[in-house]
């Protein structure tokens, strides 16, 4: 209701950060990470990470 | 022609036992019990007999101990990743070895630029087939120590200690048991019933094999820190899925955290491992005018995946991770003499854009000539000369 | 029923004051015995079943002797 804090209140958040503040984001992002992740261990890619000694 | 076809195996004619020829149901009388409440009893030869049964079904099942809860995701967070054996600065490890059977062993530790590594530690390490002892004490006389004995292989006591001066200390009691197909741990931290009732934590644990690969299990938490603090309660859920050379897991922490892994052993020497940690928790809003008292809270979902590779050469361990939030980490482990390996760990925040780094040298020396002879590999255990060794 | 169990309570966890604190003396010496008497202990047991008994300079000196 002070009119003396407006010029300091903050601006509201763009639509992007709005989405990447939200809760299920965070969820889903390291959810996508974590099948990523595996699909890469599990992938013939592993494979020709491995030194040929 | 009046041969069988060949892949009947074939059966010599004395051994009419294995013969397929139908025969009357067994006429031997069932052996009588012995006679006793335990078995006599119809109550009790009912539970008997649905004990024996279900147990011959637990067999059948060819199920495999599980593990223990708390190594429930042990190769991706402790042998893949390096968390464990990072350091920043500069450290020494100088290590004794004085016999092998039963192993005893000192080594002094000396620590530059450390936040975390004390100026100077000493321990010691003993550990024959039963028993595991090993004290530590730094040059704060910070102490810690520990001793393991196992009653049987299914069943191993520990004590835990921590003691420093002008800190509270901690001691843990704990029991482990491993059954055929399940393990329970029994954990107690600062037990005491000085003041009226227990104080203290208690903690329970089971993990039980469904199938040969597949296992479930759940911790148990009590705590209460004083008498009039009122006590807390926490409940996790586990699941693991170990399919020989990958396995995954699964944890639901009480505090609102899911913590899900999944390794795979490559090649015999090659190993990679992710980990992801989902946690909400409530944090405190503070109010950017006045940063006081918080104004409110809010609940806050963060998340954390790291993957990360363990790669085995023949005198170096190379193990490497990188984590969402902008941290890429290496520790190499390089023997450079049968007796003296080099350490590196190093560490870039590029979120941050800080960085740390350590380096570290680790000494084997010997407590006598045989050591000493073994740790070159002259010689075996026993003293024979090992072949192929230059002659002494 | 209660009275029963409040002097089942009495039994098992009411400590007079004076033998609550012959516990935490008890409990505190034997911490002290703890701290700096374990790894002596861990010495002189590895000491013991060592083949060679070592000196005491070998024990606590980081360097090979052989």
């Amino acid at each position: 209701m002070s009119g003396r804090f407006q010029a300091a209140a903050p601006k509201a958040p763009s639509t992007l950060e709005k989405i990447t503040k939200s809760p299920l984001f965070t969820v889903g992002l390291n959810t996508a990470y974590f099948v990523a992740g595996i699909a890469f261990i599990q992938s013939p890619l592993m494979e020709m990470l491995v030194p040929q000694l | 022609m009046s041969q069988s076809s060949p892949s009947q195996t074939p059966v010599a004619l004395g051994d009419l036992s294995k013969l397929n020829i139908p025969s009357l149901p067994p006429v031997t009388p069932q052996p009588p019990k012995p006679h006793g409440l335990w078995s006599s009893n119809p109550v009790f030869s009912y539970l008997n007999d649905a004990y024996t049964t279900i147990s011959e079904h637990r067999k059948s099942l060819g199920l495999v101990n599980p593990g223990t809860v708390e190594n429930l995701n042990k190769e991706v967070t402790r042998d893949v990743f390096l968390n464990q054996y990072f350091f920043t600065g500069l450290r020494a490890d100088l290590n004794k070895v004085f016999s092998f059977a039963p192993v005893f062993q000192t080594s002094h530790t000396l620590s530059v630029g450390s936040q975390v590594l004390p100026a100077y530690a000493f321990s010691a390490v003993y550990a024959s087939d039963d028993y595991m002892l090993q004290a530590n004490m730094d040059n704060d006389y910070s102490f810690s120590g520990r001793v393991n004995y196992g009653w049987d292989k299914h069943n191993i006591s520990k004590l835990t200690l921590q003691l420093a001066n002008a800190q509270p200390s901690m001691v843990q009691l704990e029991q482990d048991y491993q059954g055929s197909d399940f393990s329970i741990n029994l954990k107690a931290l600062n037990p005491s019933f000085i003041s009226g009732g227990f104080t203290g934590v208690a903690v329970g644990s089971l993990l039980q094999s469904l199938t040969p690969a597949f296992s479930i299990g759940l911790e148990t938490m009590y705590s209460r820190q004083a008498m009039v603090a009122p006590p807390d309660a926490a409940v996790n859920y586990f699941a693991r899925y170990n399919a020989g050379n990958w396995i995954a897991s699964a944890q639901l922490q009480a505090q609102g955290a899911l913590v899900a892994s999944f390794w795979r052993k490559v090649t015999d020497k090659v190993e990679a491992g992710i980990e992801t940690q989902i946690a909400a928790s409530v944090k405190p809003l503070a109010d950017p005018m006045m940063s006081a008292a918080p104004i409110g809270y809010e609940s806050v979902v963060e998340g954390l995946t790291t993957i990360g590779a363990k790669y085995e050469y023949r005198s170096a361990v190379f193990r490497g991770q990188v984590d969402s939030a902008g941290k890429v980490s290496a520790f190499i482990e390089k023997r450079v003499l049968p007796t003296i390996s080099l350490l590196f760990s190093g560490e870039i925040d590029h979120l941050k854009n800080s960085s740390r780094l350590g380096l570290g040298l680790q000494v084997e020396s010997a407590g006598n000539e045989q050591v000493m002879l073994m740790q070159q590999g002259l010689v075996d255990q026993n003293g024979n000369p090992v072949p192929g060794a230059p002659q002494l | 029923m209660p009275a029963s169990n409040t002097s089942s309570n009495n039994i098992q966890f009411t400590l007079s004051d004076e033998s609550k604190e012959r516990i935490i003396k008890v409990l505190d010496y034997s911490k002290t015995v703890a701290h700096y008497g374990f790894i002596p202990f861990v010495l002189y047991l590895g000491w013991s079943t060592s083949p060679t008994k070592p000196s005491l300079f070998g024990l606590l000196s980081p360097f090979p002797t052989a």
